[in-house]
């Protein structure tokens, strides 16, 4: 993404700054108590709530994929609004790139291994409230879901705390987002102007380009298409990589999509392959802007505090990665813009500040002028959003199946998978393509030490169970 | 439990491949009176995959369209009825009159549009219901919308998915190269710059006899490439964008005017 007007300086970190970071903004009251506490951030005088407030989530959707944020290859006018009218977090975060377990995350702010879920199909515990269920015990807004959930099943009406107004379709996003986004416009086109909703739209796009990949394995001796030729994106700086990777990455991508057909694919078909993404993302973005249209029309925009993210991230051939689960950017990395006129930055990217989906719960609290539930682990993004320094030193994503961890400061990116002596550190400001592993260079010896010991600050004030695969390894990691 | 072995399909999704994985089993109208320029009623399944040939493949809905003679004015009615159905049982129902010019690409002049949801009991949940009034002219799109007028700029006329189903059947009956044009998906979402381009006929094998279809792709903004195949009569019988299948079943689905799609017959469609 590239960057744009910045009109307050992003507060700036060293690395030893970490430490003045405290975590959350809970208490923790003991085992199974979340109770709520009231967080400082709650206490602060705000002068408004926003009326309204809508998350919008996609699935699998890289970061740099919005036109206005300098994405050449596409057309996304909804996002692109969105991004005007807005603030992006440039360096944000999924807290784990599957799907079930980020989605635990961004519902909890609770880390994937806490919730569970650290696999897809997996359940909340109980003793867990998600976003539904708090704003409806806090907070007189309608709390209304429509289409993906899986937690643990992808599409249901029955998600605790939320009501259903419409489920989707399992795997099908090309035909139910469209259904989806109908079910929410009618929402907000039939709902009286003075009862407030939280509503989350959670659509399927750009996942079904998994399906594409299954039906695009093998490569083709002719271009179907040929008059693409001329359109077809090119290839991603990064896609010849440093190959010291962890078995995890190297083995991993051996299993996926074009690596298992006929024949490899060749350059004509990755580019086509990123082609047909962005037009995925195309499609989603015209959903999107149903909505917009739908709160505009009826004069609820100024209203409504707009969330809008991605569950994780997609490989799009960097590194010559597809779909997602490693620890590379174009994985992890999601958009993440907060928009309500009049009350949050415009037009602002903020940089420098390492967030993840852990924060969107504890904002939208925030907003709320509600306390967050006990023992969240991110925090509120208000006071960026309102032009403000917000002290951070790095946030931290998990992996699938509990098996790795990432942390991000300001100036590196270091990765660690259990049980693999190989460790990768990128400088993320020399090298924000993640092109060339530092981890065996003896000049960064202390800046591994560092990002270890934060990693362990870090997984020791999780309540992990100890049936969570690992989980007693990572109590050990330093 | 055992894992439920599954095949990628590896490869686009054409006439061929649906025989293949049991998506279709023929492709033939058997009308050879059809005349694309007249009165006629389409009626597809809407399929999907999920990539792989054994499972994940199903029927998740009903498109019809039906075409009613020109009036004096060179226009003709298209009349829509698509049900999409959701996990859970309940049911999308979209309903839509488009007024058409006949030269062109269909483009839709002035349409009408009810979009409901039917729970698992067939009852409409109206507070899910969106009714839109449309027009276009050269230069601007205007809509109602429960009541609430919106307008979008333009430059020409678009044209919009439906609109060119029916089209393709016509523009079949002589080569015509390419053909671009901007187009509102479903009557609402602009999606400009698109291209749909003849391939003329290609011999499709099916089973071991060949048949001569008509191919004539779209590709563009907002939509994967989208390819239409025309049988000998100038029907268009399949419809294939990416996982998005519309495959021609004049079995499938209500009449028109006859009410609802009835849920348990979509479920019992399953393929294996």
């Amino acid at each position: 993404m590239k960057k744009t007007d910045q009109h307050v300086a992003d507060a700036s970190f060293g690395r030893r700054d970490f430490l003045k970071w405290t975590v959350g903004t809970s208490v923790c009251l003991g085992s199974g108590s979340f109770l709520p506490i009231a967080s400082s951030q709650a206490a602060d005088v705000v002068k408004d709530r926003p009326k309204n407030i809508l998350l919008v989530i996609t699935d699998q959707q890289h970061f740099d994929t919005i036109a206005a944020g300098g994405c050449d290859h596409l057309r996304t006018p909804a996002m692109d609004r969105l991004y005007k009218q807005g603030t992006l977090f440039e360096a944000s975060y999924s807290t784990n790139p599957v799907c079930s377990p980020a989605r635990s995350s961004i519902f909890t702010s609770r880390t994937s291994s806490e919730t569970t879920v650290y696999i897809n199909g997996k359940r909340i515990p109980e003793h867990i409230p998600n976003m539904g269920q708090w704003f409806t015990q806090h907070t007189k807004y309608e709390t209304v879901y429509a289409g993906k959930w899986h937690l643990p099943k992808t599409y249901t009406y029955s998600i605790p705390g939320f009501k259903v107004i419409n489920t989707g379709l399992s795997g099908a996003g090309y035909i139910c987002d469209p259904v989806v986004s109908r079910s929410c416009e009618a929402y907000i086109r039939n709902r009286p102007a003075d009862q407030s909703f939280l509503m989350v739209a959670s659509f399927m796009q750009p996942h079904d380009i998994c399906e594409w990949l299954r039906l695009n394995t093998e490569c083709p001796s002719e271009p179907r298409y040929p008059e693409l030729e001329d359109q077809l994106p090119p290839l991603p700086k990064n896609f010849e990589y440093d190959k010291r990777e962890p078995e995890h990455v190297s083995a991993g991508r051996l299993k996926r999509d074009p690596f298992v057909g006929k024949a490899a694919w060749d350059n004509q078909q990755w580019r086509y392959y990123q082609w047909s993404y962005y037009r995925h993302i195309e499609m989603v973005d015209a959903e999107i802007g149903r909505l917009l249209e739908a709160l505009e029309e009826t004069n609820r925009l100024e209203d409504t505090l707009i969330v809008f993210t991605s569950d994780h991230g997609e490989g799009l051939g960097h590194h010559q990665t597809v779909r997602k689960g490693t620890l590379y950017d174009e994985s992890l990395r999601v958009p993440l813009i907060f928009s309500w006129p009049g009350h949050i930055k415009q037009r602002y990217t903020c940089s420098s500040v390492p967030v993840s989906g852990l924060d969107i719960l504890p904002t939208l609290c925030d907003y709320a002028q509600i306390p967050t539930p006990g023992k969240v682990r991110g925090s509120s993004l208000k006071p960026v959003l309102e032009g403000k320094p917000l002290e951070r030193a790095y946030v931290v994503s998990e992996v699938s199946s509990n098996t790795g961890r990432m942390v991000r400061t300001k100036r590196y990116k270091y990765i660690k998978y259990i049980d693999d002596p190989v460790e990768q550190l990128f400088d993320m400001e020399k090298d924000p393509d993640e092109m060339k592993n530092l981890a065996g260079n003896s000049e960064y010896a202390a800046v591994i030490k560092e990002h270890r010991q934060m990693l362990a600050t870090w997984e020791n004030q999780l309540e992990v169970e100890d049936d969570v695969p690992y989980a007693g390894q990572w109590r050990k990691i330093v | 439990m055992a894992k439920e072995k599954r095949t990628i399909v590896g490869s686009p999704l054409t006439p061929e491949m649906l025989l293949q994985i049991g998506a279709v089993s023929d492709f033939s109208s058997d009308e050879k009176a059809f005349n694309p320029a007249e009165e006629w009623t389409n009626r597809y399944r809407i399929w999907t995959c999920h990539g792989y040939r054994e499972s994940g493949n199903l029927d998740v809905g009903y498109l019809q369209i039906q075409r009613n003679p020109a009036d004096s004015d060179k226009r003709f009615e298209l009349q829509v009825l698509q049900e999409v159905k959701n996990e859970g049982g309940t049911l999308n129902r979209v309903t839509a009159k488009i007024d058409c010019m006949e030269d062109g690409l269909s483009y839709p002049v002035k349409w009408s549009y009810t979009s409901i949801f039917l729970n698992v009991d067939g009852k409409e949940d109206k507070s899910l219901t969106v009714n839109i009034q449309g027009q276009s002219s050269d230069s601007e799109i205007m809509w109602t919308r429960n009541g609430i007028v919106s307008k979008l700029t333009c430059k020409g006329r678009p044209s919009c998915d439906w609109c060119v189903y029916e089209t393709v059947q016509r523009r079949a009956k002589q080569f015509f190269g390419s053909r671009t044009f901007d187009m509102l998906e479903g009557l609402e979402r602009f999606k400009p710059s698109q291209q749909l381009l003849d391939r003329g006929r290609v011999d499709v094998e099916l089973g071991g006899s060949t048949r001569r279809l008509h191919r004539i792709d779209q590709i563009g903004t907002g939509v994967l490439p989208f390819e239409y195949w025309i049988d000998e009569s100038f029907r268009l019988c399949l419809m294939a964008s990416m996982n998005k299948v519309y495959i021609l079943d004049h079995q499938s689905g209500p009449d028109i005017n006859d009410g609802q799609m009835n849920t348990a017959e979509i479920a019992r469609r399953e393929l294996k």
